[in-house]
């Protein structure tokens, strides 16, 4: 419990009927453990309730039923977002900023000093080879330098856990590369990395646990050696069998 | 037709069609359309000032674009209601005074008083200006011919600060003028009593001898009124058992006699 | 590190991200614009030039500042939620409170810079009519009466901008908040004409009737902005209130941005975002 980064227990949670539509069960009893140091993978098909697991992990909307501890503290605290690095899943900004205005705000509601959110945001800046672009309105960037902006704002206070919502979208192979590359690097520091992704070898290659989900249930959720029966199946075949069990 | 030859046709139809509906409005006659109604235009909350003067600006443009030859009547009711909205929104604002005072109290005896009554609302909200009762007490006196209501009016004014002197000696004559030649009198004597001027004071002192020879002539009417419980028919009949003679005033006054009034009235004042 | 921080960092973004858009740069040039006109306005008065000239741009100021109301600041929150800004910005330790309260702390200062631009602006025009014309036409123009209604002018808007917090926080959508916030004005501006209306029609024994008593509470929650308009007072070297009615009226209008604010918050905080 206490090298645990993240609690998830018993959520439910559904979306109330809009005019013209039904109520939409987002998440059933779905619960999920995150070590400190691990990287959690959470794959499905669309509107598995992914997103809402991510929404319901950062207090963008309240669960139902269930709890949620993040770091030890209650998910709705926002302090505890000081400790979580945050990327959704499309990189979205205040029109009119340049990329060292967010990042300063990232930074400075964060608490970081003056010098310290400038060192930071050149380090991760060249890192992601936008420090040319610094001082450009993000509306003019193309989707993968805002998704690399996204993941440098994410980044700046160096956070203890990683929450990932599509880190690969909108990127051309080279900048996969990049982002694999980095999530590499940040596993290796011990940082803990939950990530959502639709590209299923970038999850057999990252991940050390994942949690499959499909219409808001869990199918299955554990190391992924156990998924892919120790290697003899790849994560897409796997995957492809948990939910051809799947009623349709 | 080619799309190269539709444009410039297209437009020199419409020019030609625009220059004659231009002399056909030039033709038209000038109206003044109704002001929306008060309680609407309040609603303008923080811009009700300048909709009064958006109304003002309208009034001025009709007033000074209209055919010389419109009836005044066709557009009277219309005007006054304007400065009814104009006051009611923004009452503050001399120019709607002037603007009344010039274009709707010679219309007619109605619209003088519903000048007066525009004009009453200046008064309230501008009362350091003399200006604004000034135009009241003309109207009363010029328009209305109420002599009395405009001496007390203009001697009201005439102790505003700044208000011309010969605004209280005005006050007097009217208040002769309308009967009350005692009231003027007894004006003129306080006026006398603090001028500063001796010019003026002078001038007041002449006036003052003609007040009291009409004066005179009252108290004879009042003596005969007492003695044959009526007034004389006419003022020779007060000759010689209560004046020895009917005076003849100078300075350009002359007496009017309507029984039981008696009147006092300047030859230029009329 | 404190909320005031992080609110004044939020309000920071909020800020520029208003200083650089074209429309609202637009709205600046074209009420500057619109101020100069003034110059031209007062060819159309003989005798209270002043007067006629301070109210149309104290008039300017007023439409400027409703401008950028109700085509910038209702958009604000929306434009947040719906472009997924919101999730960037709600990502980091902010809480929904210190979000809306960045929000208008960011759109206020905004607020203040134009009015600052137009207001002196509009005391340099006014100046230069006075200095144009003989004293007869403008006798009295005094200073600290023009500040007074120039923040008169911006308290006023910075009520209307807490109402526009508080529909944001109530409904989803620009064009909602947009209706909400009209219809707002509409029974602000309407309600004091309408009690005006009442008390003429009441004789003396019913002027304390339950319908006297109902328009007065509704009044509570739709102010009347009357009671901050000191443009008659511009041209005047008395103020036409006591100093301690103006101070009610500054304090009863801070009380009422601060309980929007305050309720805005609230129902904030207690809404997922879609």
């Amino acid at each position: 419990m206490r090298d645990c980064v993240i609690i998830f227990e018993n959520i439910s949670k559904t979306y109330p009927k809009q005019l013209g539509g039904e109520a939409h069960r987002a998440l059933k009893d779905v619960s999920f453990r995150l070590q400190k140091g691990e990287t959690l993978g959470l794959i499905g098909p669309n509107g598995a309730g992914k997103s809402t697991s991510i929404r319901l992990l950062l207090d963008f909307i309240r669960p139902d039923q269930g709890s949620i501890r993040l770091l030890g503290e209650q998910a709705g605290k926002p302090g505890i977002r000081r400790r979580i690095g945050y990327l959704p899943e499309v990189a979205s900004f205040p029109q009119n900023l340049t990329c060292m205005d967010m990042m300063r705000f990232a930074g400075e509601t964060c608490g970081m000093s003056e010098l310290d959110i400038a060192d930071s945001s050149e380090k991760w800046l060249k890192r992601l080879s936008l420090w040319d672009a610094r001082k450009r309105l993000l509306h003019s960037f193309s989707k993968g330098m805002q998704q690399r902006a996204s993941f440098a704002m994410a980044l700046i206070h160096n956070p203890d856990l990683l929450v990932l919502d599509e880190p690969m979208s909108g990127l051309d192979p080279i900048g996969r590369a990049e982002i694999v590359g980095l999530m590499q690097e940040l596993k290796a520091q011990n940082i803990s990395i939950l990530f959502c992704s639709h590209l299923l070898n970038d999850v057999e290659r990252l991940a050390d646990k994942t949690l499959v989900l499909n219409k808001g249930e869990v199918l299955f959720y554990g190391d992924l050696s156990e998924m892919t029966n120790h290697g003899k199946e790849t994560v897409e075949q796997a995957f492809l069998r948990l939910l051809g069990g799947q009623p349709s | 037709m080619s799309l190269r030859l539709t444009f410039p046709l297209l437009l020199a139809v419409y020019l030609v069609l625009f220059a004659y509906q231009e002399t056909v409005k030039q033709q038209e006659h000038v109206e003044l359309q109704p002001a929306p109604p008060v309680a609407l235009l309040k609603t303008a909350g923080y811009l009700k000032q300048l909709g009064a003067e958006m109304l003002y600006i309208k009034a001025a443009v009709f007033l000074g674009g209209r055919d010389p030859e419109t009836p005044p009547d066709s557009y009277a009711a219309v005007l006054a209601n304007h400065f009814d909205a104009m006051t009611a929104l923004h009452p503050r604002l001399l120019d709607i005074y002037y603007l009344s005072e010039s274009s709707l109290s010679w219309i007619g005896a109605q619209y003088t008083q519903r000048a007066n009554a525009i004009l009453a609302q200046g008064g309230i909200y501008r009362p350091e200006l003399w200006v604004i009762p000034f135009f009241i007490g003309f109207n009363q006196f010029y328009y209305l011919h109420n002599f009395n209501d405009a001496s007390r009016t203009l001697r009201t004014t005439s102790l505003k600060e700044g208000a011309p002197v010969w605004l209280g000696h005005l006050s007097a004559l009217l208040a002769a003028r309308g009967g009350n030649i005692l009231g003027g009198l007894a004006w003129l004597r306080a006026m006398a009593a603090t001028e500063d001027d001796a010019t003026v004071r002078t001038r007041y002192e002449i006036e003052i001898k003609e007040f009291e020879k009409a004066a005179h002539v009252l108290s004879a009417i009042s003596s005969y009124q007492q003695k044959y419980s009526r007034p004389p028919a006419e003022l020779k009949n007060l000759v010689p058992e209560f004046i020895d003679a009917i005076p003849i005033l100078g300075e350009g006054y002359e007496l009017d006699y309507e029984a039981p009034e008696l009147y006092m009235r300047k030859k230029h004042v009329g | 590190m404190n909320a005031m921080q992080r609110i004044k960092a939020l309000g920071r973004i909020m800020f520029i991200d208003g200083m650089r858009r074209h429309a609202l740069i637009g709205l600046v040039i074209l009420s500057l614009l619109a101020e100069a006109f003034g110059l031209l306005f007062m060819d159309f008065f003989g005798h209270d030039v002043g007067r006629a000239s301070s109210d149309f741009l104290f008039s300017i100021m007023w439409m400027a500042g409703l401008l950028f109301l109700f085509f910038h600041a209702v958009q604000v929150i929306a434009w947040d939620e719906e472009n997924g800004a919101i999730y960037a910005l709600l990502s980091r330790p902010i809480s929904r409170a210190e979000y809306v309260l960045g929000v208008f702390a960011g759109l206020a200062l905004l607020l203040f810079c134009l009015h600052l631009l137009l207001g002196t602006v509009a005391y340099g025009t006014l100046l230069l009519i006075k200095q144009s014309l003989r004293e007869t036409y403008f006798p009295v123009f005094s200073m600290p009466h023009f500040v007074l209604t120039w923040l008169g002018i911006v308290v006023m808007q910075w009520v209307l901008l807490a109402a526009i917090m508080l529909f944001s926080g109530m409904v989803r959508g620009g064009f909602p908040v947009l209706l909400l916030t009209m219809a707002y004005y509409g029974i602000c501006s309407g309600l004091p004409v309408v009690r005006a209306s009442v008390s003429q029609h009441l004789s003396p024994e019913q002027s304390s009737s339950g319908l006297t008593y109902f328009l007065q509470a509704l009044t509570t929650v739709f102010p009347d902005f009357s009671r901050l308009d000191f443009k008659d007072s511009v041209l005047s070297s008395q103020l036409l209130f006591s100093n301690w009615h103006i101070a009610v009226y500054f304090g009863v209008a801070g009380l009422y941005i601060a309980l929007a604010i305050v309720f805005a918050c609230q129902l904030y905080a207690r809404r997922d975002l879609q």
